[in-house]
């Protein structure tokens, strides 16, 4: 990268980190100046008792207003816009979200409603559009993967056209993150694969985006080797409080390097494979991950290089020639993702065709490619993505993701780079 | 800082940009089918603004009937589906001089949309596809993250340029 | 990359929005605008009226319509024009009063830095609030002054050397420090006189503010301070002195993170690049007595730090 070539950066918010961090949330929240929050959560996260675990620390310094848990995975507008009517009722003054990234990215479109007086998010898509002073967000992770307590973007549903919709601004950055093992201790250990492959993803193409910089691609590089490092040990032994911290960590990092650097081809197909046929959003990242750096990788070879230190270590990194190391780190990552398989007992799916509905049937066909194919052509992800791809191509590569073959990248075009 | 230094000449080279590239992509919509496919799933009635903060320039275009693109009269540019706002002129002028691709100026934060972002997406697919017939093979390496010639490409591009220079519309009402 | 951390707490903020690199302040008015911003303060030290500094940010605001109001900053008092609305402060010369005036006034603060930094600037060191947008544009870059960019890089170096050893390191702020001194490794690879490396320096700068006003300062950066506030010498001269001492400290109780940037050699070879072109009179065992006595009165903690490594760089003598 050239180094006076132009980026902007956005940190994220007051990030707290520990296992006792919960303990700092009345006296942080009394700094932001809050006295009646709206708790949003999901279900999943009340059932298992997070979210009154928050709440009872929470209510030493501001009893919450009001409490929300419609929300579904893959939320939609209709959720954030219901609960920005609660906020409205209850005279509520700043927004606390405990859940994974659909908790937080639906309090984050709620904070745009209700800080801008709007009653639908519909008209206020878009990138860099939006900014002014918010109400206060505080952002409590249950899941280590989203990073959405990091970022400055939301990704909701329309229910009208079922496409993503995207939301990019540095207001909506969180302005509090906390996170403290006992957040995800009740997870169960399918989502923590999907949650830290999720995390993986937005580290790796947060390395090799158009948009990436210096900042982003240290906390890349460290966030791909917490990850590689962690991950395993939390699913072989899912009480490891230490790891569980350090994956939080990992993916907080992930999250603000992608949040400065974007992401790319990956995020594009699985932002649109999620929303027509339902798969969690980790799982369609971890099925494509490999298969997105194959399509890119003429295009950044060097950098995938440059990946495969935090994912292999020095040993394997250096035993290397480097024109091989790029290869070499796809096939870590397909490694690294049967290993996550492996450790999950075959609950973490490998490809596209094995994820199956509760009557056993495939929830993706070979005829939904298509639907995905033409609706990730406007997924604005793909302005970030090192090498541009039309829909035949994007087909391509879900076809095969979808056998779990190998992609032909003789079909790949290469464009001017040639 | 921009180059060059003096503003009305900046601005001016602008004007005559953004009428010439609002121009050609009207004609384009009417010659290319990969523009065609592209409109062709844009929302009926769809309007697309491309402008320069604070004063412009800019265009705006229009889904027409006949499933072509209309660059609308200064005087009808109010209100658009999506809005992209190139947010500086100087910052307009580096796009314009092919010193960046709209891709990188997107991924840089250049670039402001209001709207939804999957028509922005269609826009920039559409300003590229016709910076392909515009600009000579090496300017427009430097505008597109990938250079697809267009099958007839230079037959195309004459009738690309011809309806730009006389400005005839490709059928349809607005 | 480094070793990885135990089980430990932190908090981390740095608060800033950041513009970096070619063109970055054409982004001022428009983000201005987008905050409602119409009539900003323009505060900067009385000589640079006229300079590249000035005239990049002035232009730029008129380029886009946007009214300004000129303020020369001097040492009795600021004040600013009814209906300012923002302040926007030039160069580390103002810093200082422009964190006070906007933390007092409750006005958004946008800083125009440039390679000549204490690494106090982009921090939050003053009023214990950042600037709200931080500008790092190489074009607004006064004349060159390859000892003042120098003297920004030793004093970044310091900082960003020390952080990534103190307790209170963690692996968020481990990630600027080593974006910092990558910056830094950059900045030695081209001659000094030079855009890129000017420009390397002044980053390296405000990540080393932004790691500081998260770690604190370390040992040899609050001497430094101490031995500039006596009037003897300036604190990048002093780090020049001191840092050696501590990476020699480093080495035997071995650097949790320093290990990423290639350890205490490399920081070594880094200091090795810059302090040549500083321009510091030569007076290392000035510093060092000054240092010790200092030290010896001092009743806080860096003080006694700083007398164990004249200790240990004693007992290696």
């Amino acid at each position: 990268m050239k180094s006076r070539q132009f980026f902007r950066f956005t940190p994220p918010g007051r990030t707290v980190v520990g296992p006792r961090a919960l303990e700092t949330l009345p006296e942080l929240a009394a700094g932001l100046g809050i006295s009646a929050p709206m708790v949003l959560t999901d279900q999943q996260v009340a059932a298992s008792g997070t979210s009154s675990l928050v709440i009872s620390f929470l209510s030493e310094a501001a009893p919450p207003a009001a409490v929300f848990d419609r929300i579904a995975p893959d939320p939609d507008f209709t959720a954030a816009e219901a609960a920005a009517e609660l906020y409205r009722s209850s005279g509520c003054d700043s927004l606390v979200a405990v859940g994974g990234g659909s908790v937080i990215d639906t309090a984050k479109g709620v904070n745009l409603l209700v800080s801008q007086d709007r009653e639908s998010l519909r008209p206020m898509q878009g990138a860099w559009n939006r900014t002014g002073v918010l109400r206060p967000l505080i952002a409590l992770p249950t899941t280590a993967g989203s990073g959405s307590e990091a970022t400055q973007t939301a990704v909701l549903k329309d229910p009208d056209t079922g496409r993503t919709c995207s939301f990019l601004s540095p207001a909506l950055v969180p302005d509090l993150a906390v996170l403290d093992p006992r957040l995800t201790e009740t997870l169960p250990t399918d989502m923590q694969a999907a949650g830290g492959l999720d995390a993986l993803t937005h580290a790796v193409e947060a390395y090799i985006s158009l948009g990436k910089n210096p900042l982003s691609d240290r906390l890349a590089l460290r966030a791909t080797e917490l990850i590689v490092h962690h991950l395993p040990r939390i699913l072989a032994s899912p009480r490891n409080q230490h790891a569980r911290l350090q994956l939080s960590v990992a993916a907080h990092l992930a999250g603000t390097a992608f949040s400065n650097s974007m992401v790319g081809l990956v995020h594009t197909l699985g932002h649109s494979a999620g929303a027509v046929c339902g798969i969690p959003h980790g799982v369609c990242m971890s099925i494509l991950l490999p298969y997105g750096l194959e399509y890119s990788s003429h295009r950044c070879m060097p950098l995938l290089a440059d990946l495969l230190l935090p994912v292999a270590g020095r040993g394997v990194y250096d035993s290397l020639a480097e024109e091989t190391r790029g290869i070499h780190l796809i096939s870590q990552i397909r490694d690294f993702i049967r290993e996550v398989h492996r450790l999950t007992k075959g609950a973490h799916p490998l490809r596209f065709r094995d994820i199956l509905s509760d009557g056993n049937i495939p929830v993706m066909r070979p005829e939904h490619i298509a639907v995905i194919a033409r609706q990730a052509a406007g997924d604005p992800s793909l302005f970030y993505s090192p090498e541009e791809f039309s829909q035949k191509e994007a087909a391509e590569v879900l076809f095969a993701a979808y056998w779990g073959y190998p992609l032909d990248t003789d079909l790949v075009k290469k464009g001017h780079q040639k | 800082m921009a180059f060059p230094r003096s503003r009305r000449v900046r601005q001016f080279y602008l004007s005559m940009l953004f009428l010439i590239t609002g121009r050609a992509v009207q004609a384009a919509s009417g010659i290319d089918p990969d523009i065609r496919r592209e409109v062709s799933r844009l929302p009926e009635d769809c309007t697309l603004k491309l402008t320069v903060w604070p004063k412009g320039p800019g265009f705006t275009l229009r889904k027409t009937e006949a499933g072509t693109l209309r660059l609308l009269p200064p005087q009808e540019t109010s209100d658009a589906d999506m809005h992209m706002e190139i947010q500086a002129p100087a910052l307009g002028f580096t796009l314009f001089t092919f010193r960046e691709s709209s891709a990188a100026a997107a991924s840089k934060g250049r670039i402001t949309a209001s709207g939804e972002l999957a028509l922005a997406c269609s826009l920039v697919r559409i300003l590229n596809r016709t910076e392909i017939y515009l600009l000579p093979r090496r300017i427009a390496l430097r505008a597109v993250k990938r250079y697809e010639s267009p099958p007839k490409k230079h037959r195309r591009r004459l009738h690309v340029l011809f309806r730009t220079l006389i400005f005839k519309p490709p059928g349809g009402s607005p | 990359m480094s070793s990885v951390q135990q089980l430990s707490s932190f908090s981390f903020h740095a608060g800033s929005q950041m513009f970096i690199g070619a063109q970055a302040l054409d982004h001022l008015p428009y983000v201005l605008h987008q905050r409602g911003i119409s009539r900003p303060a323009v505060l900067h030290a009385p000589d640079r009226e006229g300079t590249s500094l000035m005239k990049s940010v002035t232009d730029v605001l008129a380029d886009c319509g946007m009214l300004f109001f000129p303020v020369v900053f001097r040492q009795d008092a600021v004040s600013l024009e009814e209906h300012t609305d923002a302040v926007i402060a030039l160069g580390n010369v103002p810093a200082r009063a422009a964190h006070q005036l906007a933390f007092q006034s409750g006005l958004p603060l946008a800083m125009v830095l440039t390679d000549l930094q204490n690494c106090t600037e982009a921090g939050n060191m003053h009023t214990g609030v950042f600037p709200d947008y931080l500008f790092l544009d190489p074009s607004a870059y006064p004349r060159a002054v390859p000892e003042l960019t120098a003297r920004t890089a030793v004093a970044a170096l310091t900082m960003l050397t020390e952080s990534l050893q103190q307790d209170r390191a963690h692996d968020i702020s481990c990630c600027f420090s080593e974006a910092g001194i990558g910056q830094l490794q950059e900045a030695a690879r081209q001659p000094l006189r030079s855009l890129q490396a000017r420009h390397a320096a002044a980053e390296a700068a405000l990540e080393a503010a932004l790691v500081r006003s998260n770690t604190g300062a370390g040992t040899v950066s609050s001497v430094c301070q101490a031995l500039s506030s006596s009037g003897f010498t300036f604190p990048s001269e002093a780090s020049a002195v001191l840092l050696p001492l501590l990476l020699a400290q480093m080495d035997q109780h071995g650097g949790r993170f320093l290990f990423s940037v290639g350890g205490s050699r490399e920081i070594l070879r880094l200091l090795d690049e810059f302090v040549p072109s500083a321009g510091f009179p030569r007076r290392t065992d000035q510093i060092l007595a000054l240092a010790r006595s200092t030290a010896e009165l001092s009743h806080q903690h860096h003080g006694r730090d700083i007398l164990r490594l004249f200790d240990t760089a004693g007992a290696e003598a």
